[in-house]
C-alpha cells in the first residue's frame, strides 16, 4: 500500500511553477489583436535593418570580367572601372541594361527596390514632367518635391522614427523610474526637495531649449533623443512616485522589510512590478507622442538634419503641395498604421499585465 | 524565428522580387516601347505646333482688323482702355511739368536768399520730365494685399522700422527733397524745387518750395530739414545705418525759412544722392515738448511706435485705420499741397492701400482665391505655371495673373564662398563647384521652367557685363578643375583627398524652402568626390555667422540697388574684418582702384561702365556659386485695376507695381456682375508686359 | 496635511526663483542674445534696404559705439547679470513684467491682449475633452473588446496619430471658401466687422471662426483622457468591491456609475489642478496655420526673435500657473482619494 502512495506522491508532475513574467507573456500571447500586431511590428522593425539590401541602389553582386563584386557592402566604385562611361560611384541600374545590351558574361544583381532614399531620380525615363510624381509602375509611392522615391524614403523613415522613440521612451523611462521610485519610496525630504528640483526641472520651456540648443551645435540623432528624454522623464517620474506611495502602505511591502529585503530589491523587485500598469499602458503614447514631436521639430526645422528620411519632412511636404495627393496620403497613412499597431500592443500589454483575471461587464 | 511555410514563403518571395527586379529582358522591353510612345508623342505635338502657328498667323492678322471686341448675344461689352487696343503699343512717353510760383517765399528776406521772386538762376532743377503715370487715371478705389506679420512699429526711421509695411508707407506718405526720376533716373523737385552743389562738390544748396505744406497745414520749412538730421544722427534712435549715411554729412545751415545748406565730409555722388533722399519728418512732432535734446531718438521711438507723424505726401496712416493685430491701411490725402501739379499726373490714384496680416503665404494664396486679397506676388513657379491657369478664377478673367518684364535689379542668390578657408581659396575649386551647380535642371524640374541662370553680379539692366560666360552643369570640367588643383586621390568613400585631407564643406542655410535645390547640389557633388553636409540655422544665427565670415558655404540671396555700391561688398579693406558685407573676403586691386573712381564719377555712363568691368572681374573669381533669377515681376490680381501702358515703373519691384494703377469703376462694375454670373467671361490682360524691354531695345537702337 | 500643503505653497517661491533664474541666465550667456540680435537685424536690414526713388543706403559697415552703448543701456544690459537678474525680480513682484524689446509696449499688455483667444482655445478644449471622453470612455469600458470599442479606438487614434496642425491645414484649405468648398472662414479670430454685430451675431461669428481651430487644437487629447477613463474604469470593475456590488442583486448601471466611476475619476480629477494654465492654452502651429494672434504663437516667435522680455513674461505667467497647479492636484489628490496622505 505504501507502494502504491509513493508512486502516486511521486508521480505528481514537478513542473516548476512559472515566474510572473512568463504567466504574463502567456496571457499576452492570447490576445489576439495585440500579439498579431506584436509580431507585425517586430517583424517590419527587423525587416528595415536589412533594408540595405531589400530597398537600395546598390547591387547585392556583380561579376565583372570573371571578378566578384558586393557592393552592397559599402566601398567606393569607380564606374570607369566596370566600363560605365560615367563620372564618380557608378549608377548599378544603368549598368545593369548596359551589360545586358552588351551580351558579354556579366552581370548585376540589383536589392528588389533599387532606389535609395537620398538620390533624385530626376533623370529616369520613367517619370516625366516636375516633381512631385504621382506613383507609378516603377516609383509605387510616387516621388517627393525633388524627385526621390517615397515609398524608399517612408521605410527608411519608419526605421528611424522607430528607433527614435523606442531610444527615448527606454532613456526617459530609466530615468524616470528611478527618480519617481525613489522619491516614492523614501518620501520625506528625500521627496520634498528633489520635487522641488523636478518642478524647476519641468519649469524650463521646451521649444526654448530645444530652439536654443540647435542654434550652438548641429543636431544628431542622439542628441535629440537625449533632450527629448530629458524632457520626458518628469511625467514618468510622477506616475511612478504616486505608484509607490500607494503601494508603499501595502502589506506585502511591511513583510518584505519585515525580512530584512535592501531597498533596492524591495523596490526593484517587489514594488516596481506592481507599480508598472499605468507606466505600461502609457507606453504606446509615448511611442505616438515621440514621433509626433519628432514629426513636428522636422517641420519647423530643428529635427534631423537634412537629407535625412523622415516623416516630418514627408509631411511637410504634404501640407506645401496639398494637389500631390501622394505625399498627403501615403505619410499620414504610415503614421497612423504604425501608430494603431503600437496602441493594439499597448491595449494587449496591459490585459496582460493585469494581476487580475479580466472581467468583462458582459 | 521558426521556419514556418510562411517565412519560408516569405523568403522565396523576396529571392523572386530580386529576380525579377533583375530581369534585363523586361528592361529593355520597357524601354523601348517608352521610346515609341515618346516618339509617337513628339509626333504628335510637332502636329500641334504646325497647326498653332497657322493659328497664330490668322488671329494676328484677325486682330489688325477688327478694331473691337465683337460682343456676343447676352455677353457685355468688356471695356478697352483707350482706343489703341489694335493699334501698337507707342514706346513714346508723355513729358509733364513740375510747376511751381516764383512769386511764393519768404517775405522777411530777398529773392536769392527764399523771398519772393526766386529765379532759380545759378540753380539746377529739372522742371520737365516723363510722366510717371497715366493721364487717363481716376482717383478711388481701394486695393487689399497682406503683411505676413503686424507691423511691431510704423515709424519712418529708427530701430526695426523696415518691416514690409513701412516701406510702403515710406513710399506713398514721405516726401523728400529731391528725388530720382523713376524712368531716366535724373533728379527733379519734390519739396526743393531747386538745388545747387558747390565746384568741389562738398557743399549743397536747396530751395524749398514755399507751397508745401503739413497735414495740419503748417508749411515745410528748412527747420524740418534740420531736426529730421539730428533725429537720424541720434544714436538713442538705435538706427547706426542712418547715423553712419547722415553722419557724413555735418549739420545742416538754415540760411531762411525756405533755404538751406549742408556741407559734406567726403567727396562722392552718393551723399547729395542720399541727403536728397532723405524722408523728411516734421520738427513738430519731433521736437514735441519736453524732450532732452540729447535724447530725441528715444523719445521719438516712444512716442510715434503707433502714432504716424505728419505727413506732407500724398498719403497718410489714420489712427482709425489701424486695427490691431488684423489691418492696417494708408490713406490718400485730399488735401496734399501738390494734388494739382501737373508733375504728379497718373500717381497717387487709388484711395486706400489696405494691407491686411497672414502668417502663413499658403493661407493668402487662398484668400486671393477668394477674394479677400486683391493683389499678391506669387512666390511659387508651381502656382504659376500649374495651378493658376486651372483655377475657375482666371479663366472667367477675374483674377488676372501678369508679368511685367522692367529694369528692376535683381540682386545676387546663390552660395557665398568663403574665399579664406582651406580648399576654397582656390578659384578652381570655386569654378568647379560652379560647374556642379545643376542649375538648367532645377530650373526644369523644380521651376517650370519660370526663372534663368544667373551669370553676373549685377544682373539685370544697365550694369551687368556682356561678357560674362555662363557656367554650365559639366561634371567632367569640374572633375577636370579638381584634379588640376590636386585632388586627384580618392579615399574609400569615394571622396577626393589632397595631402589627405578630405574635400568637404559645410553649406549652412536658413530656410527648409531653399533646401530642394541644396540637397540636389548636394548629390551633384558627391558625384564629382566633394562631400558636402548640410546645416540647417535660423536666419539670425547664420547672418551672425556670415557676416563674422565664420562660415564655409552659405545659401544666401542679396537685394540691389539701383545705384551699386561695389565697396561694400567687393573692397579688399573688408576682406580680413568681420561685420561686414565683403563676406566673401574677396580683395582685388584693380576692383579697388575702380571702387575709389567710382565714387567720385558724376557721369552716369562712366559709373556704368566702372561697373561693368568690376562684374566681370568679380565674376571670373567665383565668390559665389550663382544660382537662378526670375527675369520677371510676378504677379495675380482681381481684374479691377486699369494701368499705364508701361505697366509699371521701371525699376521697381513686385510688391510697388501698383503705384501707377488706378481702380477702373468699369472694370470693377464688370467684375462684380462676373462674380454672381459663372458664364461670364471678362476680358482679359495680357499675360506679359514687355513694354520696357522694348523700350531699351528702341533706345540702344537693336 | 494643512502644514504640508502650506509649506508646498511657500515653496513655490525658491522654485520659481530657481526657474526664472535659470531662463534668464542661459538668456544672457548664450550666443545670439538680444544685443546681437538686433544688431543682427539691423545689419541684415541696411544691407537689403533697397528700393524706393532714392534714398537707398549702402550697408554700414560697422555699428558704431555710439549705438551699441545705448541698446545695451535700453535693454539691460550694461549691469553684471545678477543685478540685472534682481532688477527684473523687483519688477516683477510689483507685476510689471517690463517692456517688449520689438513691440516697445508693456509685456503684460501684449499678452493681455491674447488672453481672449487662449482662454477660448483652452476652455472649449477642456470641456469639450471632458464633455467627450468621459462618457466615451465609459462606454468602451463597459463594452470592452466589442465592435464600439474597437471602431471607435480606431477613430481616436487615427485622431492621435495625425498632427492637428496638418489636419486643421488641410480642412482649411478644404472648406475654407478658397479652392473648394465655402463652409467655414478663411482663417481668423473673429470677423472684421465684429464690433457691430449684435450680441448673438457676435456668438455666430466667433463660433463660425473657431470650430475648425478647436477641432484642430483638441483632436490629439482625446485620447489620452478617454483611454485614461477606460483603463482607470475597468481596473476598478475588476476589483473585488465590484463584484459584491453585483452579487448583493444591485443593477450594472448603479454599480458602474454609482460605485466604480467615483474611484476610478480619481485620476481624471487630478488633471483638473492643471485646469488654471488654459489661460495660457495655444499652439504655435494652429495659430500659424489659422492666422490667429493667441500665446501660442506669441511664445515661438518671441524665442525666435529673441524678444527676451515677452519670452520671460510668457515664462513667469505658465510657470507660475504650472506652480499652482500642481498644488492644486496633490490638494484634488488628497481630497478625492483618502488612502492618500503627504506628511
Amino acid at each position: 500500500m505504501s507502494e502504491v502512495q509513493d508512486s502516486a506522491a511521486t508521480d505528481a508532475p514537478a513542473e516548476a511553477p512559472l515566474s510572473v513574467l512568463q504567466r504574463r507573456w502567456r496571457k499576452f500571447k492570447t490576445l489576439k489583436r495585440g500579439w498579431y500586431s506584436f509580431q507585425i511590428l517586430v517583424f517590419l522593425y527587423l525587416a528595415s535593418f536589412l533594408l540595405p539590401v531589400l530597398v537600395n541602389s546598390d547591387a547585392l553582386c556583380v561579376r565583372y570580367q570573371g571578378e566578384w563584386h558586393f557592393p552592397v557592402f559599402g566601398g567606393f566604385h569607380q564606374a570607369r572601372d566596370f566600363g560605365q562611361d560615367k563620372i564618380g560611384q557608378v549608377n548599378w541600374r544603368d549598368l545593369q541594361e548596359q551589360y545586358y545590351f552588351e551580351g558579354e558574361d556579366n552581370f548585376v544583381l540589383l536589392p528588389p527596390y533599387p532606389y535609395n532614399p537620398l538620390e533624385n531620380l530626376l533623370h529616369e525615363s520613367n517619370l516625366v514632367g516636375q516633381p512631385p510624381h504621382a506613383p507609378n509602375a516603377y516609383h509605387i509611392l510616387g516621388t517627393d518635391d525633388r524627385g526621390r522615391d517615397v515609398f524608399v524614403r517612408l521605410v527608411y523613415g519608419f526605421r528611424t522614427s522607430i528607433t527614435f522613440a523606442l531610444g527615448v521612451i527606454i532613456l526617459s523611462y530609466i530615468i524616470g523610474m528611478t527618480i519617481g521610485a525613489c522619491f516614492g519610496y523614501f518620501s520625506g525630504r528625500i521627496d520634498f526637495w528633489g520635487q522641488r528640483l523636478v518642478e524647476i526641472w519641468s519649469g524650463l520651456p521646451f521649444l526654448y531649449t530645444i530652439i536654443i540648443i540647435s542654434s550652438i551645435v548641429k543636431p544628431g540623432m542622439w542628441l535629440l533623443i537625449l533632450l527629448l528624454a530629458l524632457f520626458r522623464w518628469v511625467g514618468i517620474s510622477f506616475y511612478m512616485r504616486g505608484e509607490f506611495y500607494r503601494e508603499k502602505s501595502r502589506d506585502y511591502v511591511a513583510a518584505a522589510i519585515a525580512q530584512g529585503e535592501s531597498h533596492r530589491s524591495i523596490m526593484f523587485r517587489h514594488i516596481l512590478p506592481n507599480g508598472l500598469t499605468p507606466i505600461i499602458s502609457f507606453a504606446p503614447f509615448a511611442v505616438v507622442v515621440t514621433i509626433s514631436s519628432l514629426v513636428s521639430l522636422d517641420y519647423l526645422g530643428f529635427g534631423l538634419p537634412a537629407p535625412t528620411p523622415s516623416w516630418g519632412e514627408l509631411v511637410n511636404q504634404g501640407l506645401e503641395n496639398i494637389t500631390a495627393w501622394h505625399l498627403v496620403f501615403f505619410p499620414l497613412g504610415a503614421m497612423f498604421f504604425t501608430l494603431l499597431l503600437v496602441v493594439f500592443i499597448g491595449e494587449a500589454v496591459r490585459e496582460a499585465f493585469d494581476p487580475k483575471v479580466f472581467s468583462r461587464l458582459r | 524565428m521558426k521556419i514556418t511555410p510562411r517565412t519560408l514563403s516569405l523568403s522565396l518571395l523576396l529571392l523572386a522580387a530580386c529576380g525579377y527586379q533583375g530581369d534585363p529582358e523586361r528592361f529593355a522591353q520597357a524601354n523601348t516601347e517608352e521610346f515609341q510612345k515618346v516618339a509617337d508623342e513628339l509626333k504628335e505635338t510637332a502636329e500641334l505646333l504646325r497647326e498653332s502657328a497657322e493659328e497664330l498667323r490668322l488671329a494676328a492678322a484677325e486682330v489688325r482688323e477688327a478694331a473691337r471686341y465683337r460682343p456676343a448675344a447676352g455677353e457685355l461689352q468688356a471695356p478697352v482702355s483707350g482706343d489703341s487696343a489694335a493699334d501698337e503699343v507707342s514706346l513714346d512717353l508723355p513729358m509733364v511739368r513740375y510747376e511751381w510760383d516764383p512769386s511764393a517765399g519768404d517775405e522777411s528776406v530777398s529773392a536769392e536768399l527764399g523771398g519772393p521772386g526766386f529765379t532759380g538762376e545759378g540753380w539746377e532743377s529739372n522742371f520737365e520730365f516723363p510722366a510717371m503715370g497715366s493721364a487717363d487715371a481716376v482717383k478711388g478705389g481701394r486695393i487689399t494685399m497682406y503683411v505676413s506679420d503686424w507691423p511691431a512699429n510704423i515709424r519712418q526711421a529708427g530701430q526695426d522700422w523696415n518691416t514690409a509695411f513701412n516701406y510702403r508707407a515710406n513710399d506713398l506718405c514721405m516726401s523728400r527733397l529731391v528725388s530720382t526720376h523713376p524712368i531716366t533716373l535724373e533728379y527733379y523737385p519734390v519739396i526743393a524745387t531747386h538745388w545747387k552743389i558747390s565746384e568741389d562738390k562738398m557743399t549743397y544748396w536747396y530751395r524749398i518750395n514755399p507751397e508745401a505744406r503739413w497735414s495740419d497745414g503748417s508749411e515745410v520749412t528748412a527747420h524740418d530739414v534740420h531736426a529730421t538730421w539730428k533725429l537720424r544722427t541720434d544714436p538713442t534712435l538705435l538706427e547706426p545705418s542712418s547715423v553712419v549715411t547722415y553722419g557724413k554729412m555735418n549739420e545742416p545751415e538754415v540760411l531762411s525759412k525756405y533755404m538751406l545748406k549742408v556741407t559734406v565730409n567726403e567727396e562722392s555722388w552718393k551723399n547729395f544722392l542720399y541727403f536728397s533722399g532723405m524722408a523728411i519728418l516734421p520738427a513738430a512732432d519731433i521736437e514735441s515738448a519736453g524732450n532732452p535734446e540729447d535724447e530725441r531718438g528715444k523719445a521719438y521711438l516712444d512716442e510715434f511706435n503707433f502714432k504716424f507723424t505728419m505727413s506732407c505726401g500724398a498719403y497718410e496712416v489714420r489712427e482709425e485705420d489701424i486695427n490691431t493685430g488684423k489691418t492696417i491701411s494708408i490713406r490718400r490725402r485730399e488735401d496734399w499741397w501738390a494734388k494739382d501739379n501737373p508733375a504728379f499726373t497718373g500717381l497717387n490714384n487709388i484711395d486706400e492701400y489696405r494691407f491686411i496680416v497672414v502668417k502663413d503665404y499658403t493661407l493668402a494664396y487662398e484668400k486671393l482665391k477668394k477674394g479677400e486679397i486683391d493683389y499678391y506676388v506669387v512666390p511659387k513657379a508651381e502656382w504659376w505655371a500649374k495651378q493658376i491657369p486651372e483655377l475657375d478664377q482666371v479663366k472667367q478673367g477675374m483674377i488676372v495673373p501678369h508679368k511685367v518684364f522692367n529694369d528692376s535689379p535683381v540682386g545676387t542668390a546663390g552660395m557665398a564662398i568663403n574665399m579664406s578657408k582651406p580648399g576654397l581659396d582656390d578659384v578652381r575649386v570655386r569654378k568647379a563647384l560652379n560647374h556642379l551647380n545643376n542649375r538648367e535642371l532645377k530650373i526644369e524640374k523644380l521651376y517650370y521652367n519660370e526663372y534663368v541662370p544667373l551669370s553676373s553680379y549685377y544682373q539685370g539692366g544697365l550694369y551687368q557685363n556682356p561678357e560674362n560666360v555662363l557656367i554650365e552643369y559639366d561634371v567632367e570640367e569640374a572633375v577636370r578643375l579638381l584634379e588640376e588643383a590636386g585632388y586627384s586621390e580618392y579615399d574609400d568613400e569615394g571622396y577626393r583627398t589632397k595631402d589627405g585631407r578630405r574635400l568637404r564643406f559645410t553649406l549652412t542655410y536658413r530656410s527648409k524652402a531653399s533646401e530642394r535645390g541644396l540637397t540636389m547640389f548636394q548629390e551633384a557633388c558627391r558625384e564629382a568626390g566633394v562631400k558636402i553636409d548640410l546645416q540647417l540655422l535660423t536666419p539670425a544665427s547664420a547672418w551672425k555667422n556670415l557676416r563674422a565670415k565664420e562660415f564655409e558655404l552659405m545659401s544666401t540671396a542679396w537685394g540691389a540697388l539701383v545705384f551699386p555700391n561695389p565697396e561694400t561688398s567687393y573692397h579688399s579693406r573688408y576682406a580680413i574684418e568681420p561685420d561686414n558685407n565683403n563676406v566673401t573676403g574677396f580683395a582685388n586691386a584693380r576692383v579697388d582702384e575702380l571702387c575709389s573712381e567710382y565714387d567720385q564719377t558724376y557721369d552716369v555712363n562712366r559709373r556704368i561702365e566702372i561697373i561693368r568691368e568690376v562684374d566681370g572681374i568679380v565674376y571670373n573669381e567665383y565668390p559665389y556659386v550663382l544660382d537662378h533669377f526670375g527675369p520677371a515681376q510676378r504677379v495675380a490680381f482681381w481684374n479691377k485695376f486699369s494701368m499705364p501702358d508701361f505697366g509699371a515703373l521701371r525699376f521697381v519691384d513686385a510688391e510697388e507695381l501698383m503705384y501707377t494703377w488706378w481702380v477702373d469703376p468699369e472694370k470693377e462694375a464688370a467684375l462684380e456682375a462676373a462674380k454672381a454670373d459663372p458664364a461670364m467671361t471678362l476680358e482679359k490682360l495680357p499675360i506679359e508686359n514687355r513694354f520696357w524691354q522694348d523700350w531699351n531695345a528702341a533706345r540702344s537702337g537693336r | 496635511m494643512g502644514a504640508y500643503f502650506f509649506r508646498r505653497a511657500l515653496l513655490m517661491i525658491p522654485t520659481f526663483l530657481g526657474i526664472t533664474f535659470l531662463v534668464f541666465t542661459i538668456t544672457r550667456f548664450v550666443p545670439g542674445g538680444p544685443i546681437e540680435q538686433m544688431m543682427v537685424k539691423m545689419q541684415m536690414a541696411e544691407s537689403e534696404a533697397g528700393g524706393g526713388s532714392g534714398g537707398d543706403f549702402d550697408g554700414a559697415v560697422q555699428i558704431p559705439d555710439s549705438v551699441r552703448e545705448e541698446l545695451e543701456k535700453q535693454f539691460g544690459f550694461d549691469k553684471p547679470f545678477y543685478l540685472a537678474y534682481l532688477d527684473w525680480v523687483s519688477d516683477v513682484v510689483v507685476l510689471d513684467l517690463g517692456t517688449s524689446y520689438k513691440y516697445r509696449q508693456p509685456v503684460w499688455d501684449i499678452v493681455k491682449s491674447r488672453f481672449p483667444v487662449s482662454i477660448f482655445l483652452g476652455l472649449t478644449g477642456f470641456l469639450l475633452g471632458y464633455l467627450i471622453c468621459i462618457p466615451l470612455g465609459i462606454r468602451k469600458a463597459i463594452r470592452h473588446g466589442g465592435v464600439f470599442d474597437f471602431g471607435s479606438s480606431v477613430l481616436i487614434f487615427m485622431a492621435y496619430s495625425v498632427p492637428g496642425w496638418a489636419i486643421g491645414g488641410l480642412l482649411l484649405v478644404l472648406l475654407g471658401g478658397g479652392s473648394f468648398w465655402d463652409i467655414v472662414p478663411l482663417g481668423g479670430f473673429r470677423g472684421d466687422s465684429w464690433d457691430e454685430l449684435s450680441t448673438w451675431g457676435k456668438i455666430k461669428d466667433q463660433l463660425h471662426h473657431m470650430i475648425l481651430p478647436v477641432f484642430a487644437y483638441t483632436i490629439g487629447s482625446f485620447a489620452t483622457l478617454t483611454i485614461l477613463m477606460k483603463n482607470s474604469l475597468m481596473e476598478n470593475l475588476g476589483q473585488d468591491y465590484v463584484r459584491t456590488a453585483f452579487a448583493k442583486g444591485l443593477g450594472e448601471r448603479r454599480v458602474v456609475l454609482v460605485h466604480a466611476l467615483r474611484n476610478s475619476l480619481i485620476p481624471i480629477c487630478t488633471g483638473l489642478g492643471h485646469a488654471l494654465s488654459l489661460v495660457m492654452a495655444g499652439s504655435y502651429l494652429i495659430e500659424k496655420v489659422f492666422n490667429i494672434d493667441g500665446i501660442g504663437y506669441l511664445g515661438y516667435t518671441s524665442i525666435i526673435e529673441r524678444d527676451y522680455a515677452v519670452v520671460m513674461g510668457v515664462l513667469v505667467i505658465n510657470v507660475f500657473l504650472m506652480l499652482l497647479g500642481n498644488i492644486l492636484s496633490d490638494v484634488l489628490y488628497v481630497l478625492v482619494d483618502p488612502r492618500i496622505r503627504f506628511s
